[in-house]
């Protein structure tokens, strides 16, 4: 007791650093190992996963060490059984988001309720009903991937086609840009002044609409984008979102948010405009040295965003077009840290969307 | 790998420490060498090779050099090690920078590039041999001890990859024998949890907002966001390289080493002279000692001391990278000492204010020389800095009020850290329970933010 105590008064700070650090381990260790059973249960139940992603769980758990720890450990222990092989269900889920549309355009597009039941074909070939615009490709050699987060889909999506008219500012009036920190760049610099952003660094798809980031002027209060769409009506939606969470889980689940996404952009804004954007590339240097956040999941997740446009609500706007070297990565001379873009190139980008608009809603 | 790293922390130091105090004191010394081998090797898992050949060769001339009797044969072992050392160096560091310049005056590929990766750590274990090789042949030192005390000396791993440049006199005796108390074990985990919020709270923080700067790209800054970003970065600079020292520090007393002070609050200095007395404490003192005194000093006439000055100061810059800026950056520290010396040293030690303001002033702009590596881009930050704006500002005054209002609290902590208020509050507060509860918090504030991060800048890198 008398050594304790003499201890305690030479080194107090080192004994303090070992006792929390003793009580963090513990706390740490015991649910960590709860986890790995419920990881391992998890594995046993997914019988229909493939061999390869099983393989991969380990690789995609070092991933989550060295990346975003909680995120994507979380994601991944929770999820592998739905990292299917192959777009299936994505395929099912813009199906199931075209009758709406399709429904719902023919007559009263603020009859949301119908997204509610899908399967029901009614509308797409009636009357004067537009037909829903397929996106193009450029095609491309598919390269083998090995990664649970994406495969090589071989196609570069273009922008939808359309006859788009040219714009002035006012235009962006009743617009609103929703993104993660390359749309905040937009809202930055691309000299847009009077029009709407709620853009956030770390912002995903997955979070988008509950992410109460937004000061609203009237309450004071924080909240999300989802209660903003709610309340206000909007004339143009312009999305650009998916380089976060390009190591959150599959691009099948990430279509599905996508997916979600746009149903509930529609329901509340049933008269706007939705121009959704490419997730913008990576340099080459970080497209060569980074196994997630790489050009080729990019496009991955870019081919399945271009499968939810139809042309009539939602257009797809390539504006990788506009940055990208020979190889279609970000030109490395356009950005300092491989990602976001300088200041002053963030113009083309706004000459772009003046010059591609839909100028009245087809009815 | 880093000290500021959780598998450092959490992993490779308490084994380390454990494997320490269990070895009974003879055995502590291989300790310390095989774990810093070790730790070396965790992150230059190739050239481990190159660091263990140095420390054979120069040992190797270290031990000829004390048997030799005459003044010509150590010379030609003096020779020989620096020879070696600063071949590998020139090698490893200035070879391609070297071949660039060739190339650009015979106006035709001349040299090919070597395009090696720099060793970690090379400049400073280098300079620790060539200081230890020096004094063996001046006679300040009579031996360079047993193998294992010389090996222990080069690369123990506390000061290995970032200095400080310990001299082989300052830790002989204690690498023959060294007391170690409980007291010295707290005060070295004091320092070391001071260090670590230093690189982590303070710099790792202020970090983000000059990639940010560098983010929007020089051309489009507005001249009180470039006064910011150099700030920034003047605090980043500092905070890394004072904690990574304190770090430093803390682990050598730990294990019974008194390795040398780095910094003295540099920000604090009343003159560029003042400065570098302040600012990387054992560079400064390499190159006096071993550059500058050796030509003559200040000894040999104005010319003369002239000409040392310029020629340590380029070598200063060169040793800090190899690329133009760096030397620019140096001889701008050369015209400075040399004017404060000549003409107005005597006023700005006087009026304190005044030193402090052309501190202030000069030192962001010269952080900006040395951390823009291109000489254009060089050109435009200083332009933007002076209020020439060539191009269109797009980071105006909207901006500069949101950056203020998310980056001011810590602008003013970091101001507040890099004048002599930490330094007298931990003096003050010395064997207090206070300073417990405060390291405590600062290191486990630290390992959270670490943890957030998980060693990468993701966390502070958001898309």
């Amino acid at each position: 007791m008398k050594k304790w105590k003499r201890a305690m008064r030479q080194c107090p700070l080192a004994i303090c650093i070992l006792c929390v650090w003793g009580v963090l381990a513990a706390g740490k260790y015991l649910p960590d190992l709860k986890q790995q059973a419920g990881q391992r249960q998890a594995q046993e139940n997914a019988q229909e996963v493939p061999e390869e992603l099983t393989a991969y769980g380990a690789y995609g758990g070092a991933l989550a060490a060295n990346r975003a720890p909680e995120l994507t450990r979380e994601e991944l222990a929770g999820k592998e059984p739905e990292l299917l092989p192959e777009g299936e269900p994505e395929e099912d889920a813009s199906a199931a988001l075209d009758d709406g549309e399709g429904a719902g355009a023919g007559e009263e597009p603020q009859e949301a309720s119908q997204e509610e039941v899908p399967g029901e074909k009614s509308g797409g070939a009636k009357g004067g009903a537009p037909e829903k615009v397929k996106p193009e490709y450029i095609t491309y050699d598919k390269k083998k991937t090995d990664s649970p987060y994406y495969t090589d889909p071989g196609k570069i999506p273009l922008t939808t086609e359309y006859d788009y008219v040219k714009v002035s500012d006012d235009y962006f009036d009743d617009a609103v840009f929703i993104g993660d920190s390359r749309m905040e760049g937009m809202e930055d610099y691309a000299g847009l002044h009077n029009t709407t952003f709620f853009a956030k660094p770390g912002l995903t798809v997955y979070d988008l609409l509950d992410d109460k980031f937004i000061k609203d002027a009237d309450s004071g209060k924080k909240v999300s984008i989802g209660d903003m769409l709610k309340r206000h009506t909007y004339g143009k939606i312009y999305l650009m979102v998916g380089i976060n969470e390009l190591g959150t889980g599959g691009t099948d689940r990430f279509a599905q948010a996508y997916q979600d996404v746009l149903q509930k952009l529609r329901k509340w804004q049933p008269d706007a405009v939705i121009y959704v954007h490419s997730i913008m590339g990576v340099s080459p240097a970080k497209d060569k040295s980074d196994p997630v956040f790489n050009n080729t999941n990019i496009r991955d997740k870019n081919y399945a965003i271009s499968k939810l446009t139809d042309g009539i609500h939602i257009f797809y706007f390539n504006i990788q077009q506009l940055f990208e070297d020979e190889n279609h990565a970000l030109a490395q001379e356009l950005t300092f840290d491989d990602v976001h873009l300088y200041a002053k190139h963030y113009a083309r980008w706004t000459d772009y969307l003046r010059e591609h608009a839909v100028e009245e809603k087809k009815q | 790998m880093l000290f500021s790293s959780i598998d450092f922390i959490f992993r490779f130091l308490p084994l380390f420490f454990l494997c320490y105090f269990v070895m009974p004191t003879y055995g502590r010394n291989a300790v310390l060498f095989l774990g810093s081998l070790v730790f070396y090797a965790l992150g230059e898992p190739f050239y481990i090779l190159l660091m263990l050949c140095s420390i054979l060769v120069n040992y190797g001339a270290a031990r000829r050099m004390a048997a030799a009797r005459g003044a010509a044969g150590r010379r030609v072992w003096l020779a020989a090690a620096l020879i070696f050392d600063l071949g590998a160096l020139f090698v490893f560091k200035y070879f391609d920078f070297f071949a660039a310049n060739v190339n650009a005056l015979a106006g035709r590929k001349l040299l090919p590039f070597l395009g090696l990766a720099l060793p970690l750590g090379i400049s400073f274990y280098t300079f620790q041999m060539i200081s230890c090789v020096a004094d063996l042949y001046v006679g300040t030192i009579a031996s360079p001890g047993t193998f294992l005390e010389f090996g222990t000396y080069v690369c123990m791993f506390p000061q290995l990859v970032a200095g400080p440049i310990v001299q082989y006199r300052e830790v002989s005796a204690q690498l023959k024998e060294r007391l170690l108390t409980a007291r010295q074990i707290e005060q070295g985990l004091e320092l070391f949890c001071l260090g670590l919020g230093s690189k982590v709270l303070l710099a790792n923080k202020i970090s983000i907002f000059w990639n940010q700067v560098q983010g929007i790209g020089f051309s489009s800054i507005s001249t009180p966001v470039a006064w910011m970003g150099a700030i920034a970065f003047s605090f980043e600079i500092y905070f890394d390289f004072w904690g990574y020292s304190l770090m430093a520090m803390g682990l050598g007393r730990m294990m019974g080493f008194s390795i040398p002070r780095n910094f003295n609050v540099p920000y604090m200095a009343r003159s560029a002279t003042d400065f570098w007395r302040r600012w990387h404490i054992t560079l400064g003192r390499f190159f006096r000692e071993y550059v500058y005194i050796p030509l003559g000093g200040n000894r040999r006439g104005g010319l003369r001391t002239t000409c040392n000055l310029f020629l340590v100061w380029a070598l200063t810059g060169l040793w800090h990278g190899a690329s133009w800026n760096f030397i620019v950056w140096g001889l701008g520290f050369f015209v400075l000492l040399v004017l404060e010396k000549n003409f107005y040293g005597r006023f700005l030690e006087r009026h304190a204010l005044f030193g402090h303001l052309y501190v202030w002033l000069l030192v962001p702009v010269s952080w900006m020389v040395f951390e823009i590596t291109d000489l254009s881009e060089l050109a435009v930050y200083l332009k933007q800095m002076a209020g020439i704006h060539a191009g269109e500002v797009m980071v105006g005054t909207e901006q500069l009020v949101r950056y203020l209002k998310d980056y001011g609290w810590l602008f003013l902590v970091c101001a507040l850290c890099a004048t002599w208020f930490p330094v007298r509050l931990y003096r003050a507060l010395k064997q207090t329970w206070w300073l417990v509860f405060i390291c405590l918090a600062v290191f486990w504030l630290s390992v959270y933010e670490l943890h957030q991060g998980a060693a990468n800048p993701f966390l502070y890198f958001r898309f």
